[in-house]
């Protein structure tokens, strides 16, 4: 933690020259990563990224930067550099009140990184990757991994707010490639949690790897994917990355506060089929996507983005706040101290509806079944989506016909939202990493298994 | 502490540790952004930041470290970790550190004085200029999404226990405009960029009236129906893509079994036309250097030939496993990546065909302009691509109307055998490390559409 009264004065030199708010952030990371293949322990390194940025605001005007000496020179070069980027006349600045802020610690940490010998890390990894090299002769590389973070926090802001929180985040990799000689396909899966390593206990690691061997060997007879416009029905967990790249983003203050959502003035209005509901909720205990506290020293919160069909709610940052003149909802975050925050999700999600996955096989006559997804991309602009299908079967008369390879899903987020027509009820959450303008942050996205009515496929036949 | 002077501490401390042998490589980077909405400043960002990597080898294994926190007070536990990585390393490949060379190492241009000396003012005119111009253009321009300009600097540094000691900086002025225009109800977006060493090289506009055009030639653009097209990929989708694949030349992915171009070397692997080269030493080339990652000295190669697959890149490890020498091609995203593999300058060499040769080649079919979705659609591993496309159709060897909302798939490596003509006109991206001309694709190699 930064000295108090150290705070006191860089906040107040940030904001001389006519700035309204002024931040400093402190992230402090150590991170760990050991990777196994053919059999032994190919890599381990670690690293330690520290230092502070400053940040200050003037309506929706933003000012930051940012370094790695974090001494009382170093802190002031930053609050100046800042205050004379923002204007030229030094006007005074009133005594700045910060006080520790309380707040609840919604994810526990058990077994902290550091207490974690080498070993026990490196026996999580290789059962792994014997697992998913005995499933088939055809599994020709197995790359197991295990990573954390232990992230230290520090905000302090002209709000009041002096305050610190440490994350820790573990996460197991596992990735296999399946070849016949002229041809590769691959399988990955990486579950990981905002916890110590008592979560890797809960893990069926050789079931994980299994089937991810088993994703690579299915892929690597599969036939290239029929184009066309179908029904999909795609499954829980990661499928829930449609809704976070196609809806998720463009509900975010950062494209809806600069006018560029499809979803700008339209709160009440219905923007969804009536059985989607769809939630960001931040304060889920130990979930990869939680915060105790975000990146501008503010609680998480449960925000209902899409209830029944209507909208709701946006996910709004501070500056986002000023843009839209709506409340903050929480949803500042950032990477490290290298970015300003922006609104961002954490654990984004569509809630279970009523329908059970035999109506929902029963339901397609011929289409396909998205199993599991790859990443995907979107244009906020256009609401313009793609989605790469990494495990995909072809459904004929309600029954899974043949495995199919290189689908790819393309829509546009305003049209899927309705489309979603008919949603089951065993919700699962997912881990990624979301890039976006305030770097790489941890988020779960999650669905149960649901159909969409009609969206283009596009393969290779 | 400054990142020369924690560089030496950490050397003598390292030194007296009695490792098999060590390397230090620190970097150092100034950066400036700023975009401008509305003419006004909209986001001002400045950092000045350092990092130090240190790898050592105890036992014969590699262990590495790294920091921000540059104090005297973290060195010991700096050391004391890349031990421990060390330590339960059971990979057997032997690994070396960059001997010194008796020959002067190639010095390409990489800093300018002049863009020193480009003040913020300036830079913020820029930004304001160019959101000004695009706005000014077109009345179908709604607004400007983003108009940003940014400059960096950067210093490395990197030693090692073999007397290796080099160091190299190199300076940066880039930035990209992107109109939102709408036409009726549709709206769309283009980003047109720069990168320069010479402020007076930015032809704003030029870039405007680029970015313009084309997001009002593609706006409401619509699919077209599936099947085989004769394809011409412009310069800027053929490098996402190229780029996205250039990782089946490093000789790691080889010997993992993550490229499918193990012993190959000597076959034809693309198209008489196709010629890719790999060159470190270009003036003003944007990923030019007189030594890599690992401190080894950079070398200028041909990785196909005519059609002839030449090379793999080399690192240290790599080559020591394969018997050959490093053909100097480490990478290091930052001082805190591992070492990887990668092109320096790595491009597809220009053809005879301007652009509009190239039309009236194809006569009719399809020009791809942009591909979304490459981190997802696109894996190396395997070569298969099907990514979401915008472009235009062909008609009797002219530009046709818009496309968009079109699925563009196909694998690379038969795309290289499949490059019917090479354009003239070859693109370095945005601060790239990677170049492309159009080219042009008999219609068997990829399949587009709804």
């Amino acid at each position: 933690m930064l000295d108090k009264s150290l705070c006191q004065e860089v906040l107040a030199c940030a904001k001389r020259t006519g700035a309204d708010y002024s931040e400093i952030y402190m992230s402090d990371d150590i991170s760990n990563g050991i990777q196994y293949m053919d059999g032994k322990v190919e890599s381990s390194t670690s690293s330690r990224n520290r230092g502070v940025g400053i940040r200050i605001l003037k309506g929706d005007k933003c000012v930051y930067a940012y370094g790695n000496d974090i001494s009382r020179e170093g802190l002031l070069s930053l609050a100046n550099t800042v205050a004379d980027a923002m204007g030229s006349t030094d006007s005074e600045v009133k005594d700045i009140v910060i006080k520790p802020k309380k707040f609840e610690i919604i994810n526990k940490i058990l077994v902290p990184a550091n207490s974690v010998e080498a070993k026990r890390k490196i026996d999580y990894i290789r059962r792994g990757y014997y697992a998913a090299k005995e499933y088939s002769n055809e599994i020709v590389q197995v790359i197991s991994g295990i990573a954390d973070t232990t992230r230290h926090i520090f905000v302090a802001n002209s709000d009041g707010i002096y305050t610190e929180d440490t994350r820790s985040y573990v996460r197991y990799i596992m990735n296999a490639i399946a070849s016949d000689g002229n041809e590769n396909q691959s399988g990955y899966k990486a579950p990981g949690n905002h916890s110590g390593y008592e979560y890797i206990d809960t893990l069926n690691i050789e079931e994980i790897a299994k089937n991810v061997a088993k994703q690579a060997v299915t892929m690597l007879h599969a036939e290239n994917c029929p184009a066309g416009k179908m029904p999909v029905i795609m499954d829980n967990g990661f499928g829930g990355v449609l809704f976070h790249e196609a809806c998720g983003h463009s509900l975010e203050a950062t494209a809806v506060g600069k006018g560029n959502s499809v979803f700008c003035g339209k709160i009440g209005e219905q923007i969804a089929n009536t059985k989607l509901t769809a939630i960001d909720d931040g304060t889920m205990p130990n979930e990869w996507g939680s915060i105790n506290i975000n990146d501008e020293g503010e609680e998480p919160q449960r925000i209902v983005l899409i209830e029944n069909g209507i909208l709701k709610n946006y996910m709004i940052d501070k500056l986002g706040s000023r843009r839209m003149n709506m409340p903050s909802t929480g949803s500042g975050r950032r990477q490290n101290y290298t970015f300003a925050p922006t609104s961002r999700m954490t654990n984004t999600y569509i809630a279970n509806g009523t329908d059970t996955r035999e109506d929902i096989f029963n339901s397609v006559e011929y289409g396909l079944y998205a199993k599991e997804m790859g990443g995907g991309s979107v244009n906020p602009v256009t609401g313009e989506f793609n989605f790469a299908v990494s495990e995909g079967y072809i459904v004929k008369n309600g029954k899974i016909d043949r495995p199919v390879r290189g689908a790819t899903l393309i829509g546009k987020g305003s049209d899927i939202l309705m489309n979603i027509d008919m949603i089951s009820d065993n919700m699962s959450m997912a881990q990624g990493m979301c890039g976006s303008a305030s770097g790489s942050i941890n988020t779960n996205v999650g669905q149960p298994l649901l159909r969409i009515n009609q969206i283009t496929v596009g393969g290779k036949e | 502490m400054l990142l020369k002077e924690f560089c030496d501490a950490l050397y003598k401390s390292t030194e007296q540790k009695n490792f098999d042998a060590f390397e230090i490589y620190g970097s150092k980077s100034n950066f400036f952004s700023t975009n401008v909405l509305n003419g006004e400043i909209e986001k001002y960002s400045v950092s000045n930041t350092a990092g130090v990597s240190l790898r050592v080898k105890y036992n014969g294994k590699i262990g590495q470290t790294s920091t921000s926190a540059l104090e005297e007070s973290y060195i010991e536990e700096m050391i004391a970790t890349a031990k421990s990585n060390a330590e339960i390393i059971e990979n057997n490949d032997e690994v070396f550190f960059s001997e010194k060379t008796a020959e002067e190492m190639v010095t390409p241009k990489i800093y300018s004085e002049a863009l020193e000396e480009v003040t913020s003012a300036e830079k913020i005119q820029l930004a304001k200029d160019m959101e000004k111009k695009a706005l000014a253009f077109d009345n179908r321009v709604l607004r400007v999404q983003a108009s940003m300009v940014s400059s960096g600097y950067a210093e490395k540094i990197l030693i090692n226990s073999n007397g290796v000691n080099l160091s190299e900086k190199s300076n940066l002025l880039y930035g990209y405009v992107a109109p939102i225009v709408q036409i009726g109800e549709e709206m769309n977006n283009v980003y047109e960029m720069f990168s320069v060493y010479n402020k007076d090289d930015i032809d704003i506009d030029k870039l405007v009236a680029k970015a313009v055009n084309e997001a009002i030639a593609l706006c409401g653009a619509k699919s077209i129906k599936s099947g085989a097209y004769k394809t011409i990929i412009r310069q800027d989708a053929m490098l996402d893509l190229f780029e996205t694949f250039s990782p089946i030349f490093s000789a790691e992915n080889v010997q993992k079994g993550l490229s499918m171009l193990k012993d190959k070397e000597g076959e034809k692997i693309a198209s008489d036309c196709v010629t890719i080269v790999d060159n470190p030493h270009l003036d003003w080339g944007f990923a030019s250097t007189g030594f890599d990652g690992e401190g080894t000295p950079t070398t200028v190669k041909n990785i196909i030939e005519n059609g002839v697959f030449k090379t793999l890149l080399y690192d240290i490890k790599s080559a020591t496993k394969a018997n050959k020498k490093s053909t100097g091609n480490a990478q290091r995203g930052s001082y805190a990546s591992s070492i990887d593999i990668g092109g320096y300058n790595m491009y597809i060499e220009k053809g005879e065909y301007s652009f509009d040769s190239l039309l009236e080649k194809a006569n009719n079919g399809i020009v791809i302009t942009s591909l979304a979705g490459l981190h997802s659609g696109a894996d190396f591993k395997t070569g298969d691509f099907s990514l979401s496309a915008q472009g235009y159709v062909i008609e009797n060897g002219k530009l046709g109307r818009g496309i968009s909302g079109i699925t563009f798939s196909g694998n690379f490596y038969k795309l290289l055998k499949n490059i019917e003509c090479v354009g003239n006109d070859l693109f370095f991206g945005l601060a790239s490390s990677y170049g492309t001309p159009s080219v042009l694709l008999d219609e068997k190699s990829v399949i587009a559409g709804e």
